[in-house]
């Protein structure tokens, strides 16, 4: 079966959408699938969005020198604008900005006639485009959920995308230190864990690994650890290999996922999942939910300090609860059907 | 500096024009620079999908990611929009220009089809104006270049093989070998045939993947045809390291396309392992490294007259050797080093 993974991608920005494509090309491999991808270059800005689908759908990926193509997968939108028999939608989120961003303070359409107009074409094309395809399937119920709610389309289910089968993610003894992986972003809000730490017990530890998009911001954090008088007990990895990301979550008695509105649970969550490690999150954290249950595989807790602060104390001080939590937490990954065999089953059906 | 490498891409397919893509990537990478390759799907058949794709080139944004400089290779992708393009043109899209008219064109000569021809070379004469710089891959495109749309090259870069150092010299073994993409345009189906016209004990050793399920059957049911199972061996698609081998152990090379733009990689592969290459007096780019006689042999585009040529080469193996030393020397007397090529691509 020659199966081709299509998705948008903008030059020189790595994104989550690069991560799905390369992973799943290499799963398909695995199983013996003729897979290639056709990636399109995509400029992001609004008013350039109809232009490119229109090219998106101009271009024939029905055979390639001859020979059929059986099945498109398409990731990231509009990829799923390419013409074909028998494409499937792996959709990972809309252009939000005119959808569930419009009239926002986080939209740069303008609610004016062309604002609206590139609003409604774009809106318009998924409803077309996404109806053509043989099965929809979404990264999570949020995502489902809008899919229904602005496209009026009910996806066929949720596949949450796995980490790649030969991932370092392993056990380890619970440590004196709560882990937290993620790009340095204020929307992912390192700070609260840091402002938490000036509640929680003097010996627990905290650390912050990854890189920041903009580099001015890590040294933001650093100073407020300075002022919050916690310096010492922070430790910024900067960016990090996977092996030492699986060494740290191995050690931690504990991850968090704090990311405001996310739509996704992120890497780490299922990281800190196969490393058999409780995740604390937050009310309002979005696609982690779907995933965390409160004091069944991990914490939720409100978006304050002090709440916080007491989940991290409870993960620190009682760590055989933690252990349970943490094995449960490896238990979901199986209940959500979170692996690559189901994923390709689906997608490929 | 953010380089955007722009080339179209027949997805499932893999050949000398992707390969160098990759390595000249690899290569700018090395000289500090940001690298992304840029693919857009190409389908040219029915000849109607071919203005889709030429517009939807047109539409879409290599710009995206702002690139300080965007190098295009292949018709249409570099038709795209974008003020800081530079071509390394490896060919023009051949049957709307000299393959146009001929069994090779791929479209009936109709006035659908004509237009269709116009357009190509309408947007081709723009697109090549608006580029800062144009270099080709051969003198054979460069020429074409001018007498089709009336425009200079800079420069030809002639493209070097991404890791020369596998290739070596080594004994002259019993088969001669084929390496490159299968497919019709390549002619392998007649190298097949050829060897039902030879008399010695050589074998005809074929590497590549067929660019068409069919064309494969075809070669299949050919050396059926003719008996030829021991004579012929189709190894299908190989690494790096096992063409160099099969090379290295070769009596000579063969590489006959109908009039292709460029030399091929496999003569390059040939004379850096230090063996003659058999090529076509049609086979175009081979023409600008081979010469009849000195570094190979170059017959008429025959079934016979390559078994003649390859009974040739095979009984007299100190002729071959001279032939592929003085094959080696070529690769020298020309300027086919990578960083000669960067220093032109990116000034």
């Amino acid at each position: 079966m020659r199966v081709l993974i299509a998705s948008t991608f903008v030059p020189f920005v790595k994104g989550g959408a690069s991560k799905i494509v390369d992973d799943l090309h290499r799963e398909l491999l695995r199983r013996g699938f003729e897979t290639d991808t056709a990636l399109i270059p995509f400029h992001s800005d609004w008013p350039e969005i109809a232009a490119q689908t229109a090219a998106i759908r101009l271009l024939d990926v029905t055979e390639s020198a001859g020979n059929r193509i059986d099945r498109v997968i398409a990731i990231r939108a509009p990829a799923y604008a390419l013409r074909h028999p028998n494409k499937v939608a792996w959709f990972i989120h809309h252009y939000r900005e005119a959808y569930d961003l419009w009239n926002t303070e986080w939209s740069g359409m303008p609610d004016d006639e062309r604002g609206r107009h590139h609003r409604d074409m774009m809106r318009r094309s998924d409803d077309l485009y996404l109806r053509e395809c043989r099965k929809v399937f979404t990264n999570s119920k949020v995502v489902a959920n809008r899919v229904l709610e602005f496209n009026g389309l009910r996806p066929d289910g949720i596949l949450y995308p796995p980490l790649q089968s030969d991932h370092p993610f392993r056990p380890g003894p619970f440590g004196d230190y709560l882990l937290y992986v993620s790009r340095l972003n204020p929307i992912k809000r390192q700070a609260l864990a840091i402002e938490a730490l000036r509640h929680t017990d003097p010996e627990l530890r905290l650390v912050i690994a990854g890189a920041g998009d903009d580099p001015t911001f890590a040294s933001k954090l650093e100073a407020r650890a300075r002022e919050a008088g916690v310096a010492e007990r922070v430790r910024f990895t900067g960016y990090i290999t996977e092996a030492d990301k699986a060494e740290l979550t191995a050690g931690c008695c504990g991850a968090l996922y704090l990311a405001f509105d996310e739509d996704s649970y992120g890497y780490s969550t299922l990281e800190a999942f196969h490393a058999h490690k409780p995740v604390v999150t937050l009310t309002d954290s979005g696609g982690s939910l779907e995933v965390i249950r409160d004091g069944h595989n991990g914490l939720i807790c409100e978006p304050e300090p002090k709440a916080l602060a007491e989940a991290m104390n409870r993960l620190w001080r009682d760590r055989v609860a933690g252990q349970r939590l943490g094995d449960a937490a490896h238990a979901s990954l199986q209940l959500h059907g979170i692996h690559w065999d189901r994923v390709i089953e689906k997608l490929t059906a | 500096m953010k380089v955007a490498l722009v080339n179209v891409q027949c997805p499932f397919v893999r050949g000398g024009a992707e390969i160098l893509a990759d390595s000249l990537a690899h290569r700018i990478r090395g000289r500090g620079h940001a690298v992304e390759q840029i693919k857009i799907p190409f389908k040219w058949y029915p000849p109607r999908s071919i203005p889709e794709h030429m517009l939807a080139c047109r539409l879409l944004r290599v710009d995206a990611g702002e690139p300080d400089l965007a190098i295009a290779f292949k018709f249409p992708a570099y038709i795209c929009p974008f003020s800081k393009k530079r071509l390394w043109l490896f060919h023009q899209f051949r049957q709307a220009y000299e393959l146009w008219g001929t069994e090779y064109a791929g479209m009936q000569d109709n006035a659908e089809t004509r237009g269709i021809r116009d357009m190509i070379r309408a947007a081709d004469t723009r697109a090549f104006h608006s580029a800062e710089k144009i270099f080709t891959n051969s003198e054979i495109v460069a020429k074409r270049l001018l007498n089709g749309n009336g425009i200079e090259a800079d420069a030809v870069l002639y493209p070097p093989l991404d890791r020369p150092e596998l290739f070596g010299p080594g004994e002259f073994g019993d088969y001669f070998f084929y390496p490159s993409r299968i497919g019709a345009a390549k002619r392998q189906l007649l190298a097949v045939e050829a060897m039902a016209h030879v008399r010695s004990p050589f074998r005809l050793v074929i590497a590549g993947k067929p660019d068409s399920d069919e064309y494969g059957r075809q070669m299949l049911a050919a050396i059926e045809r003719l008996g030829l199972r021991d004579r012929v061996q189709l190894l299908g698609w190989v690494t790096e390291e096992q063409k160099a081998d099969w090379m290295r152990g070769s009596c000579g090379a063969i590489y006959i396309p109908f009039d292709e733009d460029s030399y091929g990689f496999v003569t390059l592969e040939a004379f850096q392992s230090r063996k003659p290459l058999v090529t076509f007096t049609d086979s175009g780019g081979t023409h600008e490294l081979v010469r009849h006689n000195r570094n190979g042999l170059i017959v008429e585009p025959s079934a016979a007259a390559l078994a003649d040529a390859l009974e040739r080469v095979w009984a007299d193996k100190a002729a071959a050797r001279t032939l592929g030393e003085n094959g080696f020397a070529t690769l020298g007397e020309l300027r086919i080093d990578w960083e000669f090529i960067l220093d032109r691509l990116l000034d």
